[in-house]
């Protein structure tokens, strides 16, 4: 559906060039919620414009739909992008046309007859539930209500692509889940593809399928969310996923467990799936000689199933603590002995 | 009592003398407004960070502006004359006045169309590109409509600017108000006509604003 080969994007600077974009390869598919995740100055908001030809890359190819997205120009490329459609972060509506009339705005682009833009602009109107706020002018909105008019706006002229930049980032948590769960229906239901990028782990494990993370202009990581929720591998995931698994009390009353229990030794259990209906936890402690004492766990659900973890100290001596270890590896627990500073 | 506080107007005269003024300032705000609107759009699109970034139309415009906006207008008036004769074959009456109102405010109010059009938010001019939108349609539709409480001050700034230039055109025979406080007012020592043209222009001044005002608020929807 979406390829990027290679995809490179400099900005030329006073003093010197800026490679936002750096060698990407990706691969999103029809149909799935494709996410990116970064922090700012990542380079992912300039990677998805590239999937629009807002901005075209420095070296590299992008095809959108058999469509060759890094190429194209002039009105080819202005036909393209009403399959290829976009929300943003402040939404962007313009508040001198109400709610109706911004609905209609991509349709008048298109060349849509007035007598057939009434209705098809009442159905999106109707399918992103803003019954009764056709006439209201954006500045009579709330946040969430504003982004429900950037959707039926960008999926006026029925696209294929919905790239959401940020699309969530500036509503409060509430709000983010109801539009989060619009953009996860429209998906079913339309069969859209979805790319966004974020800064929020929480959309991530919320709607996507697959993630992409990127640092410094590269993808660093990618693959299925709940695998990359399961075990990621680079530092930066790691710091993406304890967004959502850890606060930051936690974090504290670990360090303080940490120097308070000097002898025992902290690890990190990981369930996935099924996993986390067994007791593993029960045989361990009935098996083994040790003192089992649980610091943390929490269980989340992502698009693809349920994931757990659980921070244990365990206390007693050396060798039944590496049994236990051992036990839970042999039980397929993903276990990761955190170290003591 | 009018006639005693009064004594030596003429408000035959004085009426036709205020048509005059309403005349020239009507109609060199009409241009004033398209001519400027060309010249701001243009310094927009071409500026840098605009949608059709270009050095050279830029410098070209932008120069333009700025000797025809700093030329003070009397003068711009007298270097005139040769184009006015061209174009009317006269430099007396109302029209003669407008090629020189025009080509003194038009200059002025580009600047501030540019000014209105910085204003608007980028992000809408980015939605609309992404939606497939040409240059034009953005113009038309999202440059204009989302600026336009600031293209209507700016154009009431304007008009009551032109206002004032037309009592300056007079001097140099081009009538209306100013023409005859300054002949039967000022040459003649008749104060009170001086007074009546003054307080005529004052009307029209503030009646400008008033409808501009009305025009801003019932425009902005933000």
């Amino acid at each position: 559906m979406i390829k990027l080969e290679q995809i490179t994007k400099q900005f030329r600077l006073s003093n010197g060039t800026l490679t936002a974009v750096d060698a990407v390869d990706l691969e999103i598919r029809e149909g799935e919620i494709f996410g990116i995740i970064g922090y700012s100055g990542a380079g992912k908001s300039t990677l998805i414009r590239m999937l629009n030809g807002l901005e075209k890359p420095t070296g590299g190819r992008v095809t959108v739909n058999g469509m060759e997205m890094s190429k194209v120009s002039g009105a080819d490329l202005r036909k393209a992008r009403q399959k290829v459609s976009m929300i943003f972060q402040h939404f962007n509506l313009l508040w001198s046309r109400t709610v109706a009339e911004n609905i209609a705005f991509p349709l008048e682009i298109a060349g849509v007859k007035k007598a057939d833009r009434e209705p098809r602009v009442r159905e999106l109107i109707r399918l992103v539930g803003l019954e009764g706020r056709e006439d209201a002018y954006p500045s009579e909105l709330s946040g969430g209500q504003k982004q429900r008019v950037g959707i039926a706006r960008a999926l006026a002229n029925e696209p294929d692509v919905l790239l959401c930049d940020e699309a969530t980032s500036a509503l409060d948590p509430e709000t983010t889940d109801s539009i989060l769960d619009l953009l996860t229906d429209i998906n079913k239901r339309l069969n859209l593809t979805i790319v966004l990028i974020t800064h929020e782990m929480h959309v991530i494990r919320k709607i996507c399928h697959r993630v992409a993370v990127m640092e410094a202009g590269r993808v660093v990581e990618m693959g299925d969310v709940l695998q990359v929720f399961r075990s990621p591998q680079q530092p930066i995931t790691k710091r993406f996923v304890s967004q959502v698994t850890e606060s930051p009390d936690v974090k504290q009353a670990i360090g303080q467990l940490v120097s308070e229990n000097p002898d025992g030794t902290l690890i990190r259990l990981g369930f996935v799936g099924e996993r986390t209906g067994e007791p593993v936890l029960a045989r361990l402690i009935r098996s083994f000689d040790i003192d089992v004492n649980i610091l943390q766990a929490n269980v989340s659900q992502t698009h693809g199933g349920t994931f757990g973890s659980i921070i244990l100290n365990l206390m007693g001596d050396e060798a039944a603590v590496a049994q236990a270890v051992e036990f839970l590896h042999s039980e397929g627990v993903e276990t990761e002995v955190i170290e003591r500073d | 009592m009018i006639e005693q506080l009064f004594p030596n107007v003429d408000w035959e005269k004085m009426w036709e003398a205020t048509l005059e003024t309403l005349y020239m300032t009507a109609v060199a705000t009409v241009f004033t407004f398209l001519i400027g609107l060309v010249l701001g759009i243009l310094l927009f699109l071409t500026g840098p960070k605009g949608i059709y970034q270009n050095r050279i139309s830029n410098l070209i415009t932008a120069a333009f502006v700025n000797i025809f906006r700093s030329i003070p207008f009397i003068i711009l008036i007298i270097l005139l004359i040769p184009l006015t004769k061209f174009l009317l074959g006269s430099i007396r009456g109302p029209n003669a006045a407008l090629p020189a109102l025009i080509i003194g405010s038009a200059p002025f109010y580009g600047r501030m169309v540019q000014i209105a059009l910085a204003e608007i938010d980028k992000g809408v001019i980015e939605a609309a590109r992404s939606m497939g939108a040409t240059t034009w349609t953005i113009i038309r539709k999202v440059l204009l409509p989302e600026s336009m409480p600031a293209l209507i001050s700016g154009i009431t700034v304007t008009a009551i600017a032109l206002v004032g230039y037309t009592a300056m055109a007079g001097i140099i025979g081009a009538g209306g108000l100013g023409n005859l406080a300054y002949l039967d007012g000022f040459q003649r020592s008749r104060t009170d006509v001086t007074m009546v043209a003054t307080i005529l222009i004052l009307i029209i001044v503030f009646a400008i604003q008033w409808i501009g005002d009305i025009l801003v608020k019932r425009t902005d929807k933000r």
